[in-house]
């Protein structure tokens, strides 16, 4: 029987493994993280930072009529950990990020999309970087970003 | 310096019963609402909602699929039962499921995951196990645990490297919104000049913890300072099971591995590791007479 035994040489697939998995999770992930979108947000940020936004929801129906949503009414309609995002965002308030919420704004209209089947749902995230204080009602110059959703009629 | 006989395998069961706790119903008995978890599993799909990482969204049945085979195989992790499999399947479904909801993601359970796939491919599951691994492969080995551990904390500190962070605002501002908070956060966050003081510390000891940890000399000193740091966020603001997480990859710091390894890897089982074929014995010297 062929052995390989005494003499051997070469590193084995778990040592390769256990290198390549550092290298990947304690350089290339965290680095890639910064270099893509300059917010690390797979680089252990923790609470590095804050961030102040609101968010404004509108359904339009068919004949045009619009109509002001609060956002915690759509904190029913999307997953647990992303409804404190809506909760208490008809106000500006701070927190340590909204990453997810910056990326997936058109998900969150389509969610709204239960509460007004046949409507056009927009949402409009408006953000500071300048924390709100206790008091204060206006925190300056804003970024706006925001997302359309035409939602399909209700079956007959 | 405190040692402990496997701090490896110490570590799997210390990260495993958070793997179990922090991904399961078990997590409503924990003491911090934020750690519970309110759907069946951690992942479990909700309301048809679908916020997937990359627009990569799986169907239902496959994320339920997932969080199922996620807590069989953090069972057996933590059990010791095909360890080094049940892990890395532990980590990588946990990982995909915790891609199907971008909202979801929080450092604590990244670093839970990574944690688990790390141990596993460190060789945790030969002792303190049910069924303990075969001694074949490399030899297991704490460094990447402790690197990860030393990444962990370089990056954290890193990422606060930065103007806004220095002058103190941000800490001001989490204990104005009541992300910190308790009668030590009064304390510590005062005022302005004491939040500049607190942030600077906190870089301070956060760049300083990597190099502490790593080297054997200082580690003792790394060790208490890091299960202090983490005393005190715990304290003022209760990041989840975040220090229990680090807690638990911390206990991979507690033993000199290097004596084990040379007496695990003593020549013979070094050459036999490698490549692992067996020579058929004699018939002769399979049952020697009495």
């Amino acid at each position: 029987m062929l052995a390989r035994t005494r003499g051997a040489t070469g590193p084995s697939w778990t040592s390769v493994a256990r290198v390549a998995a550092g290298v990947l999770v304690c350089v290339v992930v965290p680095l890639a993280s910064w270099a893509t979108d300059g917010r690390g947000r797979l680089a252990f940020t923790m609470y590095a930072s804050t961030v102040t936004y609101r968010l404004e929801v509108t359904a339009t129906d068919a004949a045009g009529r619009r109509r002001r949503v609060d956002p915690a009414d759509l904190a029913g309609e999307v997953s647990s950990p992303a409804a404190p995002y809506l909760r208490g965002a008809s106000g500006f308030r701070t927190v340590a990020q909204i990453d997810p919420l910056r990326a997936h704004l058109r998900d969150v209209a389509r969610a709204g999309c239960r509460a007004f089947p046949g409507d056009v749902v927009d949402v409009v995230l408006r953000e500071s970087p300048t924390p709100l204080r206790p008091g204060d009602l206006d925190v300056g110059p804003t970024e706006d970003e925001s997302a359309r959703v035409a939602c399909p009629a209700p079956a007959r | 310096m405190i040692r402990i006989r496997h701090p490896l395998d110490s570590s799997r069961i210390a990260l495993g019963l958070v793997l179990i706790a922090r991904t399961t119903p078990v997590s409503r008995l924990l003491p911090w609402p934020v750690s519970h978890v309110v759907p069946p599993l951690l992942g479990w799909p909700e309301h048809g909602f679908r916020a997937a990482w990359g627009g990569l969204a799986l169907p239902d049945a496959v994320v339920i699929a997932l969080c199922l085979v996620r807590t069989a195989a953090a069972v057996l992790f933590t059990l010791g039962v095909r360890t080094t499999a049940a892990g890395i399947v532990a980590a990588v479904a946990g990982l995909v499921v915790a891609s199907q909801d971008v909202f979801g993601f929080k450092f604590t359970l990244h670093t839970l995951f990574v944690g688990t796939l790390l141990l596993s491919l460190s060789g945790a599951g030969r002792s303190i196990a049910l069924v303990p691994s075969a001694r074949r492969g490399a030899r297991p080995g704490p460094w990447l645990v402790r690197a990860f551990v030393a990444s962990v904390y370089a990056w954290a500190g890193i990422a606060k490297v930065r103007g806004a962070w220095l002058s103190g605002e941000v800490l001001r501002a989490l204990h104005g919104v009541g992300y910190l908070g308790g009668s030590l956060a009064d304390v510590l966050f005062a005022s302005a000049a004491r939040c500049r003081a607190d942030a600077w510390a906190v870089v301070l000891v956060e760049l300083a913890l990597g190099p502490l940890l790593l080297a054997r000399r200082t580690r003792t000193v790394g060790l208490v300072l890091a299960v202090g740091m983490h005393a005190v966020y715990e304290v003022v603001a209760r990041p989840d099971v975040y220090g229990w997480i680090m807690g638990a990859l911390l206990v991979c710091f507690l033993g000199d591995h290097a004596a084990r390894s040379r007496a695990y890897g003593s020549g013979h089982t070094r050459a036999r590791s490698r490549w692992c074929v067996r020579r058929p014995m004699p018939p002769s010297t399979m049952n020697p007479a009495p």
